[in-house]
């Protein structure tokens, strides 16, 4: 159904004379009719570049160089273009924002139909049909923009799924999603892989979704595909991922680590193999919880310093739903407080009121004691420091030094100073040889990292973190926590916002969830993730090696990470 | 700031094909355009009114036109007697500039007009929705690349706003503050809003035509439309009402 051999792709220099960059390199791929396969690879591997390229739209939109040989459901690629093959193959892109472009939801599945010249009548069947298969009826009248990220994923899934395409490629279906706009999406691939028969291939960095939903997985490094085979077997070479900076799922971390037969993905595979290593060791099984030293030293370090105060903050956004309701919270100054909960919940609202974007409607938000109200966002840009969601939003100067220095100017230093900031943190993040580059042109990577080290020359002592490992892979969310726990080890207090709960077990000292403007649940990660209960409703699961050693006898409950795990295991074999 | 005028409501403006509504908006320019005095100016304008709260309009949105318009207005009413020139009886004079009583309702004439024009157009971005209103001008012969290019653009206001803003927030989280600096410096700051919006709009562009491609734009062979524009009898008796009471206007 797919069918590539030796492709070869050059994106056009970004400067006259200069060299494009070689993204696929001699890449042959092969997918059978109805097959359902996942491409993983490292953040800027090329993956959505070959989505692209499979859908006809690269070469075509962006110049460059393509050869080799394309056949993708019986059509040559290369000859009849993007507009022909869009009747065949349906692609959802990675920002579902920008691929919606009607001004109602029922329009925008109807767009593609109406192109393919359908009678009225089939048109309105197909659209009634597919918002209800995606659950989007209620909603059909609504701009898509209006939607929420999980829905907006949904609806560009649905106006594919309407023109019932032969191969579906999805970019990234699980990126940026809350957890239960995650839910909702798995869900809807997982009957997808019952019907139909489509040929399906998600590009996805997330091996935990993988591992439940491919039956194939394939790698892609240094522009070719270096690995392919069952899930299962892939997924459980845990150092040849690594090497590639693609994160293994949890459970093949723990299989590797102990040995374990047959490859388990999931704890619930794991479970019983962990249990009968513990029993092959003889031992009398102790059901009393042991003390686990936290990797953390997260005793003892608690400063009487309160650095955010906020005192039943509330705030509403014009004609919207209150976004803050009486939010409480304290933070000690030098914590490592991870803020987890659904998007909407008011997250982001919040911490933007930490550094004046936005002012309570009544309640108060204090810094280091002092309330917010009647500061001004230069002064309070001196104790907050703000990582945004989305580096490009963040990113507008014209160099990487001019961006680094914009903060530091801001704040009054001295030109010296400012210079003097401006090296180090070129040298810190690894960016000399893009300083005078424009950082709109480097890769996702390398702009993530722009826009942290632009906030590193402003040396705030509170960091607010927002989603800042999302579309980052194994080496550079490694890279990030590294900068994180640095920090932290200076005693800057730190807010990391982020639905990554792995990341939260391995780093954080309190958990807080916020949902529906409030705090919903507070309290040390290994108190809050330990319990499934509490969490379900807000979407969230405990990681994978908790709830592992929730069903294994003999294990500690709270344990957080493999590493825990690995200890207490052997532990329970060494005596 | 208001970018979808549209009320989504059951009126009976709302129900009626685009096209009758753009040949309304016609014939309603027409009786602006000619009737005369400012009694019977008011009263179209009254009628406008009428028609637009029976067709479930609030009256905060008809009011919105109004107090858009209201510096212009003024400017009218104050300045336009004293050149208006027509004679009549003197009310006030001011060296060789005097206001006529017939200057004066000139005045109110022209603030009419302008206050009716401009009803008239919002009236129907009002009762039309973006895509219908574009559906209707491509029923009309105009070229449907060119309706998709409207479409997409009204589509991309509200986004670009946005965008603005969260630059504008990003510039402000490292301590650019707007409350500072004069105006020299202000505008500087505004540069790299530009740099971040043109980039911006690149990219936007870059993904919107491939996601276009993706759903068979430029794909040859006819088009076609999932609620084909019918004309209903509630069209043809608005139209020959319409007609009827212009042309008698002309005539009589």
């Amino acid at each position: 159904m797919i069918e590539a051999r030796s492709l070869s792709f050059k994106y056009p220099p970004l400067v006259p004379q200069g060299e494009g960059l070689l993204v696929l390199n001699g890449l042959s791929l092969s997918l059978r009719a109805g097959e359902r396969a996942a491409l993983m690879g490292a953040t800027g591997a090329g993956k959505t570049t070959l989505a692209l390229v499979l859908a006809g739209l690269v070469p075509a939109t962006t110049g460059g160089e393509l050869q080799g040989e394309i056949r993708v459901a019986g059509l040559d690629v290369r000859e009849v273009g993007a507009a022909r093959l869009s009747r065949e193959v349906g692609l959802v892109f990675q920002e579902a924002d920008h691929q919606l472009f009607n001004m109602t939801v029922e329009d925008e599945v109807a767009f593609g139909l109406e192109g393919l010249s359908l009678p009225p009548e089939e048109i309105e069947r197909r659209v009634d049909w597919v918002l209800d298969r995606v659950g989007l009826n209620e909603q059909r009248e609504r701009a898509p923009w209006q939607l929420s990220g999980g829905q907006q994923k949904r609806l560009a899934l649905a106006s594919m799924l309407a023109m019932e395409p032969t191969v579906l490629l999805l970019d990234e279906p699980m990126a940026g999603l809350d957890p239960l706009g995650r839910r909702a999406i798995a869900e809807l691939l997982d009957e997808l892989k019952e019907e139909h028969g489509t040929t399906m291939l998600a590009m996805e960095q997330d091996a935990e979704w993988v591992a439940r939903w491919a039956e194939r997985v394939l790698v892609l490094h240094d522009g070719r595909i270096v690995v392919d085979g069952p899930t299962r077997e892939v997924l459980s070479q845990v150092d040849l991922l690594r090497s590639m900076a693609v994160q293994p799922p949890q459970m093949a971390e723990v299989a590797a680590a102990l040995h374990l037969p047959g490859h388990p993905l999931t704890s619930t595979e794991a479970a019983p193999l962990v249990q009968q290593l513990i029993q092959n060791a003889r031992l009398p099984i102790q059901n009393e919880p042991q003390e686990i030293v936290t990797p953390l030293a997260v005793v003892g370090r608690r400063s009487s310093v309160v650095a955010v105060k906020a005192e039943g903050a509330h705030f509403q956004y014009p004609n919207g739903p209150a976004a803050l309701n009486g939010l409480s919270l304290e933070v000690r100054e030098g914590e490592f407080v991870a803020l987890a909960g659904p998007n909407g919940g008011g997250k982001t609202t919040f911490a933007k009121h930490l550094n004046g974007l936005l002012r309570p409607a009544s309640g108060a938000v204090h810094l280091f004691g002092e309330p917010t109200t009647g500061r001004r966002v230069g002064e309070l840009a001196r104790q907050v420091g703000y990582v945004f969601q989305n580096p490009d939003l963040q990113i507008f100067a014209v160099t990487v030094r001019d961006e680094l220095a914009y903060g530091p100017r801001n704040l009054g230093l001295s030109e010296n100073e400012v210079e003097a900031r401006v090296e180090r943190a070129l040298e810190r993040f690894g960016l000399e040889r893009w300083a005078d580059a424009p950082p709109a042109v480097l890769g996702y990577g390398l702009r993530r990292l722009v826009s942290i080290a632009a906030v590193w020359t402003m040396q705030p002592p509170i960091w607010v973190l927002d989603e800042p490992t999302t579309g980052l892979d194994a080496a550079l969310t490694e890279r990030l926590v590294a900068e994180m726990e640095a920090l932290h080890a200076a005693g800057h207090t730190l807010l990391l916002i982020t639905h990554d709960l792995r990341l939260v077990a391995a780093l954080a000292e309190r958990l807080v969830i916020i949902a529906e403007g409030r705090v919903a649940l507070d309290g040390p990660p290994r108190a809050v993730l330990s319990q499934a209960g509490p969490l379900r409703p807000f979407g969230l699961r405990p990681p994978p090696v908790t709830r592992l050693a929730g069903k294994v006898r003999g294990l500690p409950d709270d344990l957080l990470t493999v590493d825990e795990l690995l200890e207490a295991v052997g532990r329970n074999r060494a005596l | 700031m208001l970018f979808d005028l549209y009320v989504a409501a059951p009126g009976w403006l709302q129900r009626l094909d685009p096209r009758t509504k753009l040949a309304l908006l016609v014939s309603g320019a027409v009786l602006l355009l000619t009737v005369e005095g400012a009694l019977p100016l008011a009263a179209l304008l009254a009628a406008l009114h009428l028609g637009l709260r029976a067709s479930r309009v609030p009256w905060a949105r008809i009011g919105w036109v109004v107090s858009q318009l209201r510096f212009v207005l003024l400017v009218i009413l104050l300045l336009f007697p004293w050149i208006a020139g027509v004679p009549g009886r003197i009310l006030v004079e001011v060296g060789p500039l005097a206001v006529t009583d017939a200057s004066l309702l000139a005045a109110m004439e022209t603030g009419l007009r302008l206050w009716g024009m401009s009803l008239l157009v919002t009236s129907l971005l009002f009762t039309t929705a973006q895509p219908e209103l574009v559906r209707g001008l491509v029923a009309l012969g105009l070229p449907y690349e060119w309706g998709l290019t409207l479409t997409t653009a009204l589509r991309y206001i509200p986004s670009l706003a946005r965008q603005i803003e969260q630059i504008q927030e990003a510039q402000r989280a490292r301590g650019w503050d707007a409350a500072r600096g004069d105006v020299l410096k202000r505008l500087s700051a505004l540069s790299p809003v530009f740099v971040a919006l043109t980039i911006h709009v690149f990219r936007t562009v870059d993904t919107l035509t491939m996601a276009m491609t993706a759903r068979g734009v430029g794909n040859p062979g006819p088009r076609t439309v999932r609620r084909p524009l019918r004309m209903q009898t509630r069209d043809w008796a608005a139209l020959v009402i319409a007609l009827l009471i212009t042309v008698l206007w002309l005539v009589v």
